[in-house]
């Protein structure tokens, strides 16, 4: 065989080589000491004339380089893909620390953000409340059933702990003119048996506009904006009549949750009251206000399927790390 | 209340079936709670708001779905009473006329008291009451159909002239279900010369009760002042089919028609005669509203395009009586019916018209309208941002419970008297309101610590002080986190927390505090400004809570850190010129302050910065330790020239010595 028919043999044979045995191999067929291809040329030419051996000793010279250095190349390539440096990618990772925000937080997140663009604003407010703002401002008179000590815990004849976040609706409206865009979210308390679905105290996010012009369609069309937001956009309301005494028309709505494909009762809502407009320092013959109430811890439950209220407030890391 | 719907329908042919018309009467505001079977009865079990005492008859049930279907609602039958031809004494005596204004009484003699005809009987049943004889039956029929409750007493039981008054202390009565009560003050009762024959209201008394052996019954059909039947059925815990009704605001007027109606069924099926007058009083009447109703204001309102005709319909199923205005053409003068007192102002028919048309054919718009420039959002904003934060940082967030006991607040150090009691406690559990967070996430450390090896938790939640302010008590927002990481990570954490927010000038003083273990502890400022405290969490509080860790604590008053939270960012530019690092190594005595050592250092705004890389202390170095600190040499506007360096380094050792501080 001749050199240059050496070479083409070689790069074909390189091209087929993937290992470092198999390159191995290759150098000792084309340089091994007794059979390699090119020492057995490199051993014919001292029995070629002078002229001969110059040509073909600089061409063998020429090749022997070229040859050498791509098995070089070569070895460097397939030492650092085979095996030495190779580790067992499925091995524990080390993680980060990484904190959780609890679900109640999250959903009230979602609906500040969806909020927001309403230009709407966020503020919280006393959880222990006069018994003023929480229901005579609010038209719950004395004799009302919402009074019952059954259902409301008292400190004492004036004071309270609030039984909705509506207590926010005079305390606001008296230190601020329309127009009035706002959400109270915080801490309500009922005095109940505790069970998987009641504690004494759990999260509520009241919502408040008051300007001229606001009817009817527009708290249908906040609430439509609001069910699409935070249930996806397949999320449809249905509206009922209800009764609630700081309302007038009153109503409550069910949202259809395309996920769970069920319909769930999670606010109330309705037109303000014009007394409780005026208790706010509101004339209603010039303006008129929508506000609607519902459950954060619900709507974390619904959303979540999470499926007892305890676990809220358990402070539980095996269930506050799922979020 | 339970509605059989076969009942139902003999007030209003409707051909819906069960779920639709459950759907009809929810839409109209008659929630459906439980739809129930029994044979071949569909009994559907609504829910009735308290300003709809109306609804809790068949009746008004049936109106309302008159109201929705447009089907026509069919009225009883009522007929005059034939004429008495006895007089029998019939005589109540109402000593205070607000207990009882309105009645009507009369007397049936020559009946037969036996079982009641089937179809009584099964309506009742269906509707959830046991039957009892025809007589009883009777009253209890009448009091479902209209929603007017009534009483019989056996007349030849009674003696003498009856009394209505106000209970005094202490007296007592056995009711019909053969329990003896003993009454409240002020609990409505009748009475006759010997004995109380009557719980007002709420039950009769057993020994006026008819039975098989009556013949002769005083029929008394009353309304109760409601505010004193529902304090009495509170205090009694008694709650009745009549009490519930007579707690609220029920037709003032209707007691005649219903003496008519139940008199009239008792001749048909227990036979007998009218034995006196019939005696009507009406000491209470309410004058019925008129209210101006304007057509572009109702559709204003409800947002929906609704023609005269057909509000004038709907107000006119329901009871309203409407009357047209010569000339305007959009006004409606609209009466309400008797049975309606929750009517008041233009709003509540905006309410009638809007729930039987359907609040979703109303079509939605979002409201438009100047939006208000908030700024309070930004303490919810803030609570948002410093949650992310520690979320970032590793902890995980809480929300425990704010009512607290006595176990908790002695085992974290909480003196009663500092905290808010709850007067009406469900349980030892849920007495006092929170004083701190600690408590609460002391219990929730315990808990995780059975399951987990370290922990991190925070709260961002109200305490409550027992001091008043504006009327309320003062209730601040806390920042408390927990951590089996050491009080240097804590630290750490507190130091980013305040980065990221912007805050600077934050130092650390050593202090003593309740809680806190004496020597690991310190109040933090902003400014001078006390803003919360740090620290490792006292063995004995943590033995209290049953934790076996040592635990670090991060408390921190959230409005007043509000003030120092900024998201302004000021870029400070990148050094022109290169710095010099150099090394010390100092022996000090072991009480030195790792802060004294460094403010030792920063002698000159040129030493750019001064950082301890190495600590060590063993025994043969005695009552001293070693420090390591790297230090390093900047000029905002040269290089240092090696002159400069010198002299800067001169100055750190000069300073150095006045803490005693060896170089090495």
């Amino acid at each position: 065989m001749n050199l240059k028919q050496i070479r083409k043999q070689f790069f074909s044979d390189l091209q087929k080589i993937s290992t470092l045995e198999q390159l191995e191999e290759a150098r000792v067929k084309y340089f091994g000491r007794k059979q390699g291809l090119i020492t057995k040329v490199a051993d014919e030419l001292p029995k070629l004339r002078l002229e001969e051996k110059r040509k073909v000793g600089s061409e063998l010279n020429e090749i022997k380089k070229e040859l050498l250095e791509a098995l070089e190349s070569s070895k460097s390539t397939l030492s650092t893909k085979s095996g030495e440096e190779s580790i067992d990618i499925t091995y524990p990772s080390i993680k980060p620390s990484l904190g959780h925000l609890h679900p109640i937080t999250l959903v009230i997140g979602e609906i500040k953000e969806a909020f927001h663009y309403l230009g709407f604003s966020f503020i919280d407010g006393p959880e222990a409340e006069l018994d003023l703002y929480n229901f005579q401002q609010l038209r719950i008179s004395k004799d009302h059933p919402a009074r019952d000590l059954q259902q409301t815990y008292y400190l004492n004849e004036n004071l309270l702990l609030r039984t909705h976040t509506s207590s926010m609706q005079v305390r606001f409206m008296e230190t601020h003119k329309p127009p009035i865009r706002v959400m109270f979210p915080g801490r309500v308390y009922r005095r109940d048996q505790i069970d998987a679905t009641h504690l004494p105290s759990f999260y509520q996010i009241e919502g408040l506009q008051v300007d001229e012009n606001i009817n009817m369609s527009n708290l249908i069309g906040v609430l439509n904006y609001f069910a699409k937001r935070i249930f996806g956009k397949e999320a449809k309301i249905r509206v009922y009549g209800h009764h609630f005494p700081y309302t007038e028309p009153s109503v409550e709505i069910e949202v259809y949750y395309p996920k769970i494909k069920k319909w769930v009762e999670i606010l109330g809502a309705g037109m303000v009251h014009p007394e409780v407009l005026k208790n706010g320092g509101i004339d209603p013959k010039k303006y008129r206000g929508w506000a609607f109430g519902m459950g954060a811890d619900r709507i974390a439950m619904i959303k979540y399927g999470i499926d007892d209220i305890r676990l809220l407030y358990s402070g539980d890391l095996r269930f506050g790390e799922q979020f | 209340m339970r509605v059989p719907i076969s009942w139902l329908k003999e007030y209003i042919r409707f051909s819906l079936d069960a779920d639709k018309l459950a759907e009809v009467l929810l839409l109209s505001g008659t929630k459906v709670e439980k739809v129930l079977k029994n044979k071949d009865e569909i009994i559907l079990d609504l829910e009735i708001t308290p300003n709809r005492p109306d609804t809790l008859s068949m009746i008004g049930v049936a109106r309302e779905v008159s109201a929705v279907t447009k089907k026509e609602l069919i009225e009883p039958n009522i007929k005059e009473l034939p004429k008495n031809f006895k007089s029998l004494p019939v005589d109540l005596k109402i000593q205070e006329k607000k207990l009882c204004p309105n009645y009507s009484l009369v007397a049936i003699s020559e009946i037969k008291v036996g079982k009641s005809p089937s179809w009584i009987k099964e309506r009742l049943e269906n509707a959830g009451i046991r039957s009892i004889n025809n007589v009883v039956d009777i009253t209890n029929y009448v009091m479902l159909e209209m929603g007017q409750p009534m009483h019989a007493f056996d007349y030849n039981k009674i003696k003498g002239g009856l009394t209505l008054r106000s209970a005094k202390k202490s007296e007592r009565v056995i009711t019909l279900d053969t329990v003896a009560r003993t009454l409240p003050e002020g609990a409505i009762i009748i009475e006759d010369e010997e004995k109380l024959v009557d719980l007002a209201g709420l039950m009769g008394g057993a020994n006026s009760e008819v039975d098989e052996s009556t013949s002769t019954i005083l029929l008394h059909v009353p309304v109760y002042d409601p505010v004193v039947i529902r304090k009495t059925s509170l205090v009694l815990g008694l709650r009745t089919e009549a009490s519930g009704r007579f707690e609220k605001n029920l037709d003032l007027s209707i007691h005649e028609t219903a003496l008519k109606r139940a008199s009239n069924l008792i001749l048909e099926t227990a036979g007998g005669e009218i034995a006196s007058e019939v005696i009507s009083v009406n000491l209470k009447t309410e004058e019925r509203i008129t209210l101006e109703l304007n057509i572009e204001k109702v559709r204003e309102f409800l947002g929906i395009d609704i023609g005269l005709g057909e509000v004038s319909n709907i107000l006119t199923s329901l009871g309203f009586q409407i009357k047209t205005r010569a000339g305007e053409f959009d006004v409606l003068e609209v009466t309400a019916p008797n049975w309606r007192r929750d009517i008041g102002i233009v709003e509540d028919l905006y309410e009638e018209i809007g729930r039987i048309y359907g609040y979703n054919n109303i079509p939605g718009i979002l409201p438009v309208g100047e939006v208000p420039v908030a700024e309070e959002s930004s303490l919810i904003n803030l609570e948002f941002r410093i949650k992310d934060i520690l979320k970032s940082l590793g902890f995980t967030e809480c929300y425990l419970s704010t009512l607290t006991s006595k176990k908790i607040m002695d085992a974290s150090l909480v003196n009663e008297e500092d905290a808010l009691k709850i007067s009406n406690p469900m349980s030892v559990e849920f007495e006092y309101l929170r004083r701190h967070l600690l408590g609460g996430l002391l219990v929730a450390a315990e808990l995780n610590l059975r399951e987990y090896q370290e922990i991190s938790l925070f709260e961002l939640g109200r305490v409550f002080k027992t001091e008043i302010k504006n009327g309320i008590p003062l209730q601040p927002k806390k920042l408390t986190l927990v951590t089996t990481k050491s009080f240097f990570e804590l630290k750490g954490v507190l130091e980013s927390l305040f980065t990221e927010l912007g805050i600077d000038s934050l130092k650390l003083i050593e202090g003593d505090f309740t809680v806190l273990t004496s020597g690991t502890a310190a109040e933090v400022l902003v400014k001078e400004t006390k803003v919360g405290k740090i620290g490792s969490v006292e063995k004995r509080v943590l033995d209290a809570f049953g934790i076996k860790k040592p635990v670090s604590m991060l408390n921190l008053k959230f409005e007043t850190l509000a003030k120092f939270a900024t998201d302004e960012k000021v870029y400070k530019s990148l050094p022109k010129f290169p710095y010099v690092e150099e090394d010390f190594s100092l022996l000090v005595s072991k009480e030195t302050k790792m802060e004294a050592i460094l403010s030792s250092f920063k002698v000159d705004p040129k030493i750019e910065r001064a950082e301890v890389f190495d600590t060590f202390s063993d025994k043969s170095m005695q009552d001293k330790k070693s420090i390591g600190v790297r230090v390093r040499y900047q000029a905002k506007d040269h290089t240092l020239s090696p002159e400069e360096i010198s002299q800067l380094r001169e100055k750190i050792t000069s300073s150095l010595t006045s803490l005693k501080a060896t170089l090495r």
